[in-house]
């Protein structure tokens, strides 16, 4: 301060003080009027990833004793758990019993204390639980051999612990990890991967924020080693000339995380094996 | 003789018809069927009200106006509500009792593609902020099932929006009443671009067929539903599972919609 007294005179610290007020002003207002940007001038998101980037996938295998096969997958914040029991003999009468293949039952459910608010307990016959359940059923039979099982059912109960955005992309890359525990023949890894387009640009794996902010996304799951499609689920609405943008940069994303999954499963069944080594 | 050899093999008798890319019902793979409209049957009893037939698939769907109160996250928007019907009078594999999955998962969809459209601003069903609120109720009964229920059920809701006028309300001010003020016509219901839906069904990882019937979805568990408007706004776009497709394939369905979303809305603009 005494060096400011000293190099800059009174009358131009008013107005110097004025000009640093009015800038201030502008700038809060700009932020206030524009809402959250989801990308920055810079290229960065909420977050700090850039738009190519998917968050940081983790994952546990076999961590249920009483499933068949078992996962946990965490997704940046999104934490899923998923379940497969099976093939074994088919329990409910109601359904039919299919000579030559087996029938994939499963159950997709939110746990009350998932989110910021705790959600009603009712969550299984919740419209939407029903309707992801019944799309990821249909997105597995595709994918399982289910000519090897017939007269025989398998089921996969999916639970979403913790929810940041992208559940639905999760709960399937889970569920395929816990397909791949249980020793199911499955013709690929089932990838899945979520993307929001905003300023022109595709940001790849979504979190609460990007999902809940009305822009444009889409949920694809695909078979990674032939690029072909299986799943595909839009929110909001774009115009046909950005699809070809997003579905190739959610393929891209799907790839990316197929390459760490199958990394991580390599890795625990090398471990297995030489545990199993150590104790003969 | 083609009826047993139908009932007993019914894949192996579509895929003779397929390698020579027509349909057992004559229409060739990327056609649709014939859709015909018909509104304000059921005038006076429902505020709007719309009959569609496509191919043999028969809907009916109406509308009631009634008042309600705005939620207190939207204090000045109104409320839209659809429910979807599907009894075993149509088809017979609906049983009687709560919906199922796959019923819910319909009846979500049609909602959403509305949602999604963005073509209904909820503000102008606003009557006084924060109290009072017009409340769109459509119903949509499915009276024959033959494939195809979302496109049909599509239109039906459109075309019965899109005819709905509503009334203009004073509020009493003695009694705190709304009262229908009868000397102001009743206005019509703004709705932007259509949103029209088409259906593509996928049989063993490589034909996309369009407009799938009755028979040929049960040949397949795969089906891809694009939902645009003339001015090419994807405005839901859904792969439910099942066999898979290369993305190409996915444009040639987009390209189609388009086409199919122009020949309906001149059908529904031009009752």
């Amino acid at each position: 301060r005494r060096v400011h007294g000293g190099i800059i005179q009174p009358h131009c610290r008013t107005v110097l003080k004025a000009t640093v007020i009015t800038v201030s002003v502008f700038v809060i207002l700009y932020v206030v009027m524009s809402g959250l940007e989801l990308l920055s001038d810079q290229g960065l998101r909420t977050d700090g990833r850039r738009s190519f980037e998917h968050r940081s996938i983790n994952c546990r295998l076999g961590i249920l004793k009483q499933a068949d096969g078992s996962a946990l997958l965490e997704q940046g914040q999104t934490k899923v758990i998923a379940a497969v029991y099976g093939p074994h003999e088919v329990t409910r009468r109601t359904t039919a019993v299919s000579e030559d293949r087996a029938i994939i039952n499963c159950q997709f459910t939110t746990a009350t204390f998932s989110r910021t608010e705790r959600k009603s307990s009712n969550t299984l016959s919740d419209r939407r639980s029903q309707e992801l359940s019944l799309q990821i059923k249909r997105t597995f039979e595709s994918c399982v051999f289910t000519n090897l099982y017939p007269r025989s059912q398998i089921d996969i109960y999916i639970q979403i612990l913790q929810s940041d955005g992208s559940n639905y992309s999760t709960a399937i890359n889970a569920a395929s990890l816990a397909l791949i525990n249980a020793s199911i023949a499955i013709k690929d890894f089932m990838i899945s991967c979520s993307v929001v387009y905003t300023n022109n640009t595709s940001l790849l794996d979504c979190s609460y924020i990007e999902e809940s902010s009305r822009q444009p996304s889409l949920t694809i799951a695909i078979l990674p080693s032939t690029s072909r499609v299986v799943l595909v689920d839009s929110v909001s609405r774009f115009h046909m000339d950005h699809l070809e943008e997003l579905m190739d940069a959610a393929v891209e994303g799907c790839k990316q995380i197929h390459t760490i999954l199958n990394n991580k499963v390599r890795q625990y069944i090398t471990n297995i094996s030489q545990q199993m080594i150590a104790q003969t | 003789m083609a009826e047993e050899f139908a009932s007993i093999h019914l894949e192996d008798y579509y895929a003779k018809f397929i390698e020579q890319d027509v349909r057992p019902d004559g229409r060739e793979l990327g056609e649709f069927r014939a859709c015909s409209l018909s509104v304000g049957n059921l005038h006076p009893t429902a505020d709007s009200s719309a009959t569609v037939r496509w191919g043999n698939t028969m809907i009916v769907s109406g509308v009631k106006l009634e008042l309600g109160k705005p939620t207190d996250e939207n204090p000045e928007e109104g409320f839209i509500v659809i429910n979807v019907e599907m009894t075993p009078l149509c088809e017979s594999r609906f049983k009687p009792g709560p919906p199922s999955a796959f019923q819910q998962s319909v009846g979500q969809y049609i909602e959403e593609i509305l949602i999604n459209s963005g073509c209904i601003d909820l503000h102008q069903l606003c009557i006084k902020s924060g109290k009072l609120s017009w409340c769109i109720y459509c119903d949509i009964m499915c009276l024959n099932w033959d494939g195809n229920f979302i496109d049909a059920c599509n239109v039906a809701l459109i075309s019965c929006l899109s005819r709905l006028k509503i009334p203009q309300l004073i509020i009493d001010e003695e009694s705190d009443k709304p009262q229908i003020n009868d000397d102001i016509p009743l206005r019509s219901l703004e709705i932007g671009l259509f949103p029209i839906s088409s259906t593509f069904a996928v049989f063993n990882d490589s034909v996309v067929i369009a407009d799938p019937n009755l028979h040929e979805e049960s040949l397949t568990n795969s089906t891809v539903t694009i939902t645009v408007n003339i001015e090419g706004t994807i405005c839901g776009l859904r792969k439910n599972g099942g066999s898979s497709i290369k993305s190409d394939q996915l444009n040639v369905c987009l390209e189609k919609a388009v086409n199919r979303a122009r020949e309906l809305t001149q059908l529904i603009e031009q009752l």
